[in-house]
């Protein structure tokens, strides 16, 4: 199991086009779509909705994390939107957010994909690596980025 | 240096709670602390605290969106915030749980925790026997009682194939009894070492009870499953871009081969050699005296079933076969009495037991009744201590008073359902006064032994 089958170029836009919160999930959530990782949109975004309701997933620094555990995902996938203007979305510290990585987890996923996503995640709390992600221009360059260590 | 614990975890474990652990070990580092956090996620516990950690700890922050069992920090003053507030506001978070600022102290029964502070010491062990148990008790209850309802249509009605008695023998006996060592073994094994135990685990106990080690090999295979897992899984490091093969791959195999290499070779090469030695040493008995015939079956009896138990049953089987019935009886007997005895017990003093236990009791007394003596196993799984001498000192007693009143029987099994059969068993009132005997025997030994352990806890 390698980053590439979680993250790949097709699960990756650098235009989204959303007015709001809604309009955005709705497009990451077509793009998971696309890419076959799940069996259905309704279902997937009643799970995201479920967790927002949990706690905001806008975690700071125009970044946002929506993320669902569902039955209706095949594989444990993250897609990548990017918004130039940014997005009102109560995160904790009311910046805009400009960077969506949206996450499908199956129920019982394993411990490598798992720690895959987390590993994802956990660079996401490094300014630096924000700053890098929010200067490219290509989906390229951002997989090249994600799959630094 | 000071030093901080914390617990991250939040609703789903996939993210958040990996990207505040995250946060807290840079800040902390930057700040100059050690810091060692515990993430509580999808994919289970990783990096979990140990008392020894949580003891040494200057402060503690539990960055956690959901109910977490806290029960690890009582006595301590813990920092208790939302996952979000450890991510964004880290430095702040740490300062106050140092500073003792908004920290809350966490209630509950001390004496418990120091008993826990000896680490993975009695009260881990006890932890992980108890999770074995609390899978295994309703595999006895089914498969006894449907073994037991068998033998109610005749107590060799099962070995008509097709039958409705044979249907209930094969769930019974078959299967609910026989997957119960395997199911021991692998619960005892994940609780120690999460999923990856339970492979290793079940496989062995497969083993256990296949070679004959009964319920106390399934313990030792359980154990031995669930430590080598945890000690592979740490002295095995890979490259990174190997790292997926440890856990599908190298952990189930090298954990199986290990425990099943370990179960036939080093716990059963010498079960077999006891086994020999004790059917010698009862051939060489003829002729000794009633009551040491009575110790020595008593004795024997001590693991329930297992293979020392199972030595005495062929031999009692072997000495029908040359038309001496009593022994037969006699094992009956000490078979019998450890379920009947610890029903009894629960009965008189259901102030000693659990809820589930008392309910267990019920049903052990209907498989004490059936001669299934397995229905003792789970009471002597979580508390070996107190239930094993008292049954074996009842079994002593049930066996000599078995032998002395020439109590005999052919019947390899069925209990007091042979009763209904006529000239199934000679004396029958000796047969019935030995059970009895012996199980309140057995009844006063553990009540008198758990109440004393209850008071000196």
């Amino acid at each position: 199991m390698e980053l590439n089958e979680v993250l790949f170029e097709n699960g990756i836009t650098l235009n989204l086009k959303g007015e709001n919160k809604e309009e955005v999930f709705n497009e990451l959530v077509d793009l998971l779509y696309r890419n076959e990782r799940i069996t259905s949109r309704e279902e997937f975004l009643k799970a995201l909705y479920d967790r927002e309701a949990e706690g905001v997933t806008g975690i700071g620094n125009g970044i946002a994390i929506p993320h669902g555990l569902s039955d209706c995902v095949e594989k444990p996938t993250i897609v990548y939107g990017f918004h130039e203007k940014g997005i009102d979305y109560e995160s904790m510290d009311d910046i805009p957010v400009q960077m969506f990585f949206m996450i499908a987890v199956p129920n019982n996923s394993s411990k490598e994909h798992l720690s895959l996503i987390s590993k994802l995640a956990t660079k996401l709390i490094h300014e630096d690596f924000i700053r890098e992600l929010k200067e490219v221009k290509t989906k390229k360059r951002i997989l090249t980025i994600i799959s630094r260590k | 240096m000071k030093k901080i614990v914390a617990i991250t975890s939040c609703p789903t474990g996939i993210a958040h709670t990996y990207m505040a652990a995250e946060a807290l070990q840079t800040v902390a580092k930057e700040l100059g602390y050690e810091i060692k956090v515990e993430t509580q996620g999808q994919s289970g516990s990783e990096n979990i605290l140990t008392a020894t950690d949580i003891k040494e700890a200057d402060a503690i922050i539990l960055a956690v969106d959901k109910g977490i069992d806290e029960s690890r920090f009582v006595g301590r003053k813990v920092l208790v915030v939302g996952v979000g507030k450890a991510i964004k506001e880290t430095k702040s978070v740490i300062e106050d749980a140092l500073n003792d600022n908004g920290t809350r102290l966490i209630q509950g029964d001390i004496s418990e925790i120091d008993v826990e502070n000896s680490g993975e010491g009695v009260k881990g062990i006890y932890k992980h026997l108890m999770n074995g148990v609390s899978y295994m008790l309703p595999l006895v209850v089914a498969g006894g009682v449907l073994t037991a309802l068998s033998f109610a249509f005749g107590i060799y009605a099962y070995e008509e194939e097709g039958t409705l008695a044979w249907a209930l023998y094969q769930m019974g006996a078959s299967y609910g009894l026989g997957l119960m060592v395997p199911v021991l073994s692998a619960f005892i094994a994940t609780s120690i070492a999460d999923r990856p135990g339970f492979a290793p685990g079940i496989i062995g106990g497969m083993i256990a009870s296949n070679i004959g080690a009964g319920f106390l090999g399934g313990i030792l295979s359980g154990f031995i499953a669930g430590y080598t897992v945890l000690l592979l899984n740490k002295y095995i490091q890979l490259p990174k871009s190997f790292q997926g093969l440890k856990p599908v791959l190298i952990l189930p195999i090298l954990s199986t081969l290990i425990v099943g290499l370990l179960m036939y070779y080093v716990v059963g090469t010498p079960i077999e050699m006891l086994t020999s030695a004790i059917t010698e040493l009862l051939s060489s008995l003829t002729g000794a005296s009633i009551i040491v015939l009575g110790i020595v079956f008593g004795l024997l009896y001590i693991d329930l079933g297992g293979p020392f138990s199972k030595v005495l049953y062929a031999f009692a089987i072997g000495m029908v076969a040359e038309g001496v019935n009593e022994p037969m009886a006699a094992v009956m007997v000490c078979g019998m009495i450890p379920p009947i005895g610890i029903a009894i017990a629960t009965f008189v003093r259901p102030k000693l037991w659990t809820q589930e236990e008392r309910e267990a009791g019920k049903a052990a007394l209907v498989l004490g009744c059936s001669y299934i003596t397995e229905g003792a196993i789970p009471f002597a799984t979580s508390d070996p201590m107190v239930i094993l001498p008292s049954t074996v000192i009842g079994g002593m007693v049930g066996a000599t008073i078995s032998l002395f009143l020439n109590v005999a029987t052919p019947a390899p099994h069925g209990g007091l359902f042979l009763a209904f059969i006529p000239n199934a068993i000679t004396n029958i009132m000796g047969f019935l006064l030995a059970i009895v005997a012996g199980s309140i025997v057995t009844a006063i030994l553990i009540i008198i032994l758990k109440s004393r352990k209850v008071k000196n806890a």
